[in-house]
């Protein structure tokens, strides 16, 4: 929409009243802007097969009137769009009008329909009446008006929001569940490099927060990517070499090649930086190098480093200490990121461990060829960290007695919780509240303590001090150098280390390109999907899956790894428990096969505020959920359907290839119809008559009769009300085609082995006695109700209501389409049901109405 | 004339698909004469299909293009709207109709149907071949109305139309205005009387300086087209010529007289339910309905009466729509005067439909009785003195008989269109079998007709009740509204042409025009025959009169009708 | 009476993917109907409707021309 804020009439609601008075309306030559919730305008009409009682096919009808209304000169459509707010301003209103995020953008969109093929979310199709599934990414009808793909996205995922590196979780889940493994891999690296390292030692946020975990447990996504990682090494041994296509003229200096920087490296190499990473000692890798091949097996971190190192503008100097800041800038590097990490300072321990059997635990961990010696000794870890663990399970499998000591309670260990169970379970004594001096009968003793940040870089420069650092954009006192990792932080884990490395690369992209740092924001996620937000989508009634079994190594104590990733068809399985709780999955399938680079996560809401003279509330009906009618089964049995079901498969673009019966797929040969379906029944407190049912019956019967001719159809009706011009002689037609008609109420229905449904109805005409019909589909005509969603804008100004909730005229007689509130007009199903032929005409009249208001107000009356 | 054609041919969603091969039909005119691009569509007339024909006109610089799709009824205006938008004449755009006048008459042999697919496609290539760009006359409009009938339709509609700030002439040929309203009695659903309405309606019309009401008023005679009318009537005494812009038709109802004995009707204890309600309302005594001097106890109402004649020769097959809800009220407003009242209802269908349900539940709750009765065994009525006494077959009961007696027997009418004989054979208004005015499409165009310019509302057009009769004449206001307040209409081109040369001035072609669209001029040496372009509708019936074959209509021209022949024979010609 | 209940649509669609690919591996040598895809799958065939079609709707599948004596259309994988 362009910058001009003021029309003439708004018109809530796109459907074909909507359509009519907005075409009306700018015939005259009034500007009109028509609002729209769904992505295309066209309401309940477009979705019909065929219309009584001329039987035109209804998209035959509707589409040129969609079609005028879009390219009318006077008339701006808003899709995907809600009003939110309508509020009197002077002799005017003004309404505030929220376009939802499709993260399409609409004017390189060309509707081909090729995001929707690749997406991995399957979601209800609304506009099939959730017969069928359709994509996240979808193009609402093949009739749709604008034909845009929009993506359905209620928020972020809590597992991919809660992952402090940004990795896109439920993606990876989705791609999994599609077999798409290779894409997976991909995805991953778009946030993080290190997949198979994080495969096996991260502490999986993201399951935590699973929304599975209310029921019988979170998806297994650590186990999942394994699988993902694995599958991956296996078909790629060996990385290929990766050239970005525009290598810029900057430079960057890296060092400490943990796993912060080794991560800083590939963000910034992907970018196209020339990045050196200075490691001062003989291995690329830091702290992780140290994990034990029970955990990580030493291979796979090797194929995680190389995929980094494949980039070819990042070169490597290993056994290269930096000793000053000053030099790395002449020698040209522009930004600096210190990773260094942490170390550990042997003049740091307690006195009574300088004897000669203490090692300390890092130095235990790197020095493999100790661990024959530890054979049948008993060896004490001192320490409660994660180190200490490591330490203590090492021991373990080189057959030795451990114990591990704490000096504190086991709430204060800043171990892991599965570490320190693990631990004990593979033997280890726990020992609490245990004090150094006092140890006794200890051939080793592994002191652990957290190693502290190494700043030994820093000695000589500007930075010296106790402790480094950072500000919010990870970026030190001196502009050009930045940190992160351990370095910063202390001692953390894995996890941090990449988030806070992926923002410092982020940042460090801006100074670069003199980019002022505040003004572009790191992470600008939409919001987390709420747990509440997620049950009322699935109603309170959440599938049942299975619980995850890991597969575990037998020889619990052998030296290789001890979890094994599980079969394919097993990660499948899992993956279906998925339950999409944020909609769209970003697996980014979509992003990558638009050929028009349409798609843009990047779009979010956008709020418009207009000034208009008249408003005109067109937003149709509701239809009856026959679920209410718990007798008839709808929902429970599935040969029976609603009528709009029924229109649906009817329909040209429906969603089964003929007519036949979802049970099954059998063409049926024998079908009711039950009339006044949620209508003329206080039961369900709708006491009044929905108008339009026993003529949109008698049409499908007419329809189904001619794509069936062999089959049966009974209508079970009360009064049959054909009342409008041509409907007296549209009944007479259908009586003609041999269908029957049954006067008495169904009292309900039975389902037997086969789907068939069995109904207990009163023939009233024949002899009155209860007789029971046999089925093999049965099709409800449910009644319309109103939408009470047409209240919602009306905070302030209170627009009133008639009994039924339906948008009240206050004189219909004589003042149709007008309301209580002076100025507000409404036309269509919005007041009260009626057909195709009334709502036109209502619309017309609602048109008559706005003009005259326009004209009045500009008379200066 | 077109040498770069652009063919569409349309699947529509498998209307055309299932019964013809459209690939085929594509790929088998790609060749022909003059075809620069083909291409099929799943919708051909969907935003995003349209919009693709845009960018193939521009793009390959194609001056015609033929759709193949449904019936140009649907979407002629639609795709010259297209045409015109993609910088083509809309008159280079042809449209063949594959659906209607092929696949849907054909259901049955996929091949046959496909082959006359294809000689349809191909004629309506050579007709687009032969075409010549033709440019819409501008007619500049009148901004006013002449509205005819003055009841609650018209009123409300000349309104509506001040409202907009367009001049609105009613003519009613009655001496006051109103027409039924007058002695309705009681109205739903807000209990006034029906002259209350009118009432009020002329209070606001007495403030307005641009309506104008002509009583005892007719139509005499209607010259001009769409846009520009110029309307001889005449009110009273005086004659007057309006110029209005555009005509709309509220002449309403009547009531449906039943026949002599029909159901008992002379007998002076069988009324109908019009009347049952000036009864209503004009009842005095308090607590007890007077008849004739007598208290009426029991009240008996048969439905369907003049409605609904299916087996009936001649009968009104139709059903009168607002009859089962005024009879249900009526019975409610009988119950107020007199609740001791005994109220039977035979019926066919309880057509209460929305909200007027509500009264049908209402009677129920205070104790009318409902019996029903097929169209083949209608209730037998007799009489002794001043009881009635009705038998019927109630279907309730299984077809037995039931005695039902009465003091009162109200028959529900129906309505019945009003003749206007001089005025359809003025306006020359189409009407349907029903006898109402027939609107363009009952769905999506009701209150247009054929005729330009012409509107009908309210119950001209069909039965109805109150509001929704005022909701149709407030639709036609719109509709006029829309039409008259640019100014100016375009008036199609494609209207009769004279080829001078050939012209003998014969003057055979002068009574063949039923809208006395020719006359004759004098032209250099001879006279010839002048067709004005604002009156002519392109009917064509003045063509075959011309022993000089020197008339055509503009974009049917003897060499585009020709070259369609020639082309649909095709294969004939080859054998 | 039979109280029979079936899982709503919302929960048979997480399984789409999971059986697009059996299905496909089912329908790769001969064409078959809904019931029989059914029982091979060991699925309600209520719910094997709704893959069918979702495949159908994909372009991953078809139906074959049926008798008119048949009560059921046969599904054959669909060429690309």
């Amino acid at each position: 929409m362009s910058d001009y804020k003021k029309f003439d009439a708004l018109v809530v609601g796109g459907g074909i009243a909507g359509m009519e008075s907005s075409i009306l309306l700018g015939d005259m030559g009034f500007k009109v802007l028509l609002v729209e919730k769904e992505s295309s305008i066209g309401g309940k009409m477009i979705l019909l097969s065929k219309v009584f009682p001329t039987l035109d096919c209804s998209s035959c009808i509707s589409t040129p009137k969609m079609a005028a209304t879009a390219a009318h000169n006077n008339i701006t459509v808003l899709n995907y769009s809600e009003v939110e707010e309508i509020k009197k301003k002077e002799d005017s209103f003004t309404a505030k009008i929220l376009k939802k995020a499709s993260f399409v953008d609409p004017a390189k969109c060309t509707g081909c329909g090729q995001c929707e093929l690749a997406c991995t979310v399957p979601l209800l199709d609304q506009f099939n009446c959730d017969l069928i599934p359709r994509r996240a990414a979808y193009i609402a009808f093949p009739q749709a008006v604008p034909k845009k793909a929009v993506i359905e996205k209620f928020g972020t995922s809590p597992c991919t929001f809660v992952c402090p590196v940004g990795i896109k979780a439920h993606g990876l889940v989705s791609l999994s569940r599609s077999g798409k493994f290779e894409e997976a891999y991909l995805l991953y690296l778009e946030d993080s490099p290190m997949v198979g390292t994080l495969s096996r030692i991260c502490s999986a946020p993201c399951e935590k927060r699973c929304t599975r975990n209310q029921l019988e447990g979170s998806i297994p996504i650590r186990n999942i990517k394994r699988y993902i990682a694995d599958k991956h090494f296996e078909s790629f041994p060996t990385p290929q070499k990766k050239e970005p296509k525009n290598i810029l003229d900057k430079k960057i200096a890296i060092v400490g090649s943990g796993p912060s920087g080794l991560s800083a490296a590939y963000y910034l190499a992907k970018k196209g930086y020339k990045v050196t990473i200075f490691e001062s000692s003989d291995k690329l890798g830091g702290k992780l190098q140290l994990i034990p091949e029970y955990l990580l097996p030493k291979n796979l971190l090797d194929r995680d480093i190389e995929e980094i190192t494949s980039y070819q503008n990042i070169e490597v100097k290993l056994n290269t200490t930096v000793s000053s800041l000053g030099k790395l800038k002449e020698d040209g590097f522009e930004a600096v990121l210190l990773s260094t990490g942490t170390c550990h300072d042997k003049g740091e321990y307690p006195d009574v461990l300088k004897q000669k059997n203490v090692i300390d635990a890092i130095s235990f961990l790197q020095n493999k060829e100790s661990y024959e010696a530890l054979s049948s000794k008993n060896v004490v870890v001192f320490g409660g960290n994660n180190i200490a663990m490591h330490c203590a399970r090492v021991a373990l499998r080189h057959k030795a007695n451990v114990s591990i000591h704490f000096e504190k309670d086991r709430i204060d260990m800043s171990a892991s919780k599965k570490e320190i169970d693990d631990a004990v379970n593979e033997g280890a004594k726990l020992v609490l509240n245990s004090q150094l001096d006092k140890l006794e009968n200890a051939d080793f003793i592994i002191y652990s303590i957290d190693p502290k940040p190494d700043l030994s870089l820093l000695k000589g420069s500007e930075l010296e001090s106790s402790s480094l650092k950072v500000n919010e954009f990870q970026q030190t006192q001196i502009p050009w150098i930045f940190a992160c990792g351990d370095v910063t932080s202390g001692h953390s884990n894995i996890l941090k280390a990449i988030s806070t490395s992926k923002k410092a690369a982020f940042y460090v992209d801006l100074f670069l390109n003199n980019i002022d740092l505040h003004s572009e924001k790191f992470d600008d996620r939409l919001p987390a999907v709420k747990p509440n937000e997620i049950k009322e989508r699935y109603n309170s009634s959440f599938p049942k899956h299975m619980q995850f079994l890991p597969h575990l190594r037998a020889d619990k104590l052998s030296l290789e790894e001890i979890e094994q990733t599980i079969s394919e068809e097993e990660i499948k399985k899992y993956a279906t428990g998925c339950l999409d709780c944020g909609g769209c999955s970003e697996c980014h399938q979509c992003v990558n096969i638009c050929p028009a680079n349409a798609i843009d996560f990047s779009i979010r809401p956008v709020n418009y505020e207009v000034e208009v003279d008249t408003v005109i509330v067109s937003t149709g009906f509701k239809l009856f959920d026959a679920s209410k009618k718990e007798i008839f089964g709808f929902g429970r049995f599935p040969n029976v359907i609603d009528a709009m079901q029924m229109d649906r498969i009817l329909a040209p673009t429906r969603p089964y290839n003929a007519v036949i019966r979802p049970s099954d797929g059998k063409v049926p040969s024998n079908i009711a119809m039950i009339l006044c379906v949620g209508s003329r029944d206080k039961k369900v407190n709708n006491n009044i008559c929905s108008r339009v049912c026993c003529m949109y019956s008698l049409k499908q019967a007419q329809l189904i009769m001619g794509a069936l001719p062999v089959a049966d159809l009974t209508i079970y009706y009360i009064d049959i009300r054909a009342f409008g011009k041509g409907y007296e002689e549209f009944y007479h037609q259908a009586k003609e085609m041999g269908i029957r008609f049954v006067k008495g109420k169904v009292a309900r229905i039975e389902e037997d082995e086969e789907s068939n449904l069995n109904l207990f109805y009163e023939d009233i005409e024949e002899d009155g006695q209860v007789k029971i019909a046999n089925h093999d589909m049965v099709i409800l005509s449910v009644g319309l109700l109103s939408n009470t969603s047409a209240f919602e804008p009306f905070k302030d100004l209170k627009l009133d209501s008639d009994e039924h909730m339906f948008v009240k005229e206050v004189d219909e007689n004589i003042e149709p389409a007008k309301t209580s509130i002076d100025g507000i007009f409404v036309a269509g199903t919005s007041t009260a049901i009626k057909d195709i032929p009334d709502s036109v005409l209502h619309a017309g009249a609602a048109a008559a109405q706005a003009a005259g208001y326009i004209s009045k107000k500009r008379r200066g009356l | 004339m077109s040498d770069k054609i652009g063919v569409f041919v349309c699947y529509c969603g498998g209307n055309i698909s299932d019964f013809v091969d459209v690939e085929k039909v594509k790929d088998t005119i790609s060749g022909e004469e003059g075809v620069a691009f083909a291409k099929t569509n799943m919708f051909t007339c969907s935003d995003s299909a349209q919009t693709e024909m845009i960018n193939a006109i521009k793009e390959k610089n194609l001056d015609g293009i033929v759709i193949a799709s449904c019936s140009p009824k649907l979407h002629l205006k639609t795709f010259q709207n297209m045409a015109q938008r993609a910088g083509l004449n809309p008159y280079q755009y042809t449209q063949v109709n594959i659906r209607e006048q092929c696949s849907w008459a054909h259901t049955h042999n996929k091949e046959a149907a496909t082959e006359k697919a294809i000689d349809l496609v191909r004629a309506g290539i050579a007709k687009t071949r032969n075409s010549i760009p033709l440019n819409p006359l501008r007619v500049n409009t009148v901004n006013q109305a002449l509205i005819i009938g003055g009841g609650i339709s018209g009123l409300r509609c000349a309104l509506a139309l001040s409202e907009m700030g367009i001049f609105a002439h009613v003519v009613e040929k009655e001496s006051k205005i109103g027409g039924n309203l007058n002695d309705i009695g009681i109205i739903f659903p807000d209990h006034k009387n029906g002259y209350e309405l009118i009432e009020e309606l002329e209070k606001d019309i007495k403030k307005r300086a641009n309506i104008n009401i002509y009583t005892n008023a007719k139509l005499i005679k209607k010259q001009g087209s769409v846009g520009n009318f110029e309307c001889d009537i005449v009110s009273g005494n005086e004659k007057l010529t309006l110029n209005v812009g555009s005509i709309i038709l509220t002449t309403g109802f009547k009531p449906y007289t039943p026949e002599p004995n029909e159901l008992g009707y002379g007998h002076p204890n069988v009324i109908t339910l019009v009347d049952f309600k000036k009864l209503l309302s004009n009842n005095s005594k308090k607590g007890e309905l007077i008849f004739n001097g007598q208290r009426v106890r029991e009240i008996t109402y048969v439905y369907c009466v003049g409605s609904r004649e299916s087996t009936k020769e001649d009968g009104n097959k139709y059903c009168s729509r607002y009859c089962c809800s005024a009879a249900n009220y009526t019975s409610l407003l009988a119950f107020d005067i007199d609740p001791k009242l005994k109220q039977y209802h035979i019926y066919r269908d309880i057509r209460t439909y929305g909200k007027y349900e509500e009264y049908y539940e209402e009677n129920l709750r205070r104790g009318a009785l409902f019996f029903k009765y097929d169209e083949e065994n209608p209730p037998d009525i007799s009489s002794k003195g001043e009881r009635i006494k009705i038998l019927v077959k109630d279907r309730l009961i299984a077809k037995d008989d039931i005695l039902i007696p009465c003091d009162l027997l109200v028959l529900v009418n129906g309505m019945v269109a009003n003749e206007n004989a001089e005025l359809n054979n003025i306006l020359k208004t189409p009407i349907g079998k029903d006898k109402f005015y027939n609107e363009i499409h009952p769905k999506l165009r009701p209150v247009e007709t054929v005729i330009d310019g012409i509107f009908i509302a309210g119950t001209s057009q069909g039965p109805k009740n109150i509001s929704e009769s005022v909701t149709s004449s407030m639709a036609a206001a719109s509709k006029t509204a829309s039409l008259l307040i640019k100014g100016y209409v375009n008036i199609e081109p494609t209207i009769a042409h004279v080829i001078e040369e050939k012209c003998t001035g014969c003057k055979l072609c002068e009574h063949s025009c039923p809208y006395e669209a020719i006359s004759f001029v004098n032209k250099t040496d001879k006279v010839i025959a002048d067709i004005n372009p604002a009156i002519c509708k392109g009917c064509g019936g003045c063509v075959p009169d011309c022993p000089e074959d020197a008339l055509e209509v503009l974009g049917y021209t003897h060499s585009q009708i020709n070259s369609m022949i020639d082309s649909m024979l095709l294969e004939a010609k080859e054998c | 009476m039979l109280k029979k209940f079936i899982r709503p649509p919302l929960q048979v669609i997480k399984n789409e993917m999971y059986f697009h690919e059996k299905i496909a591996s089912l329908l790769k040598n001969e064409p078959k109907t809904i019931p029989e895809l059914s029982q091979e799958l060991n699925v309600p065939s209520y719910e094997v409707t709704m893959h069918l079609m979702a495949m159908r709707r994909y372009n991953l599948v078809e139906e074959l021309p049926k008798k008119r004596r048949d009560d059921y259309y046969k599904y054959a994988l669909k060429e690309k």
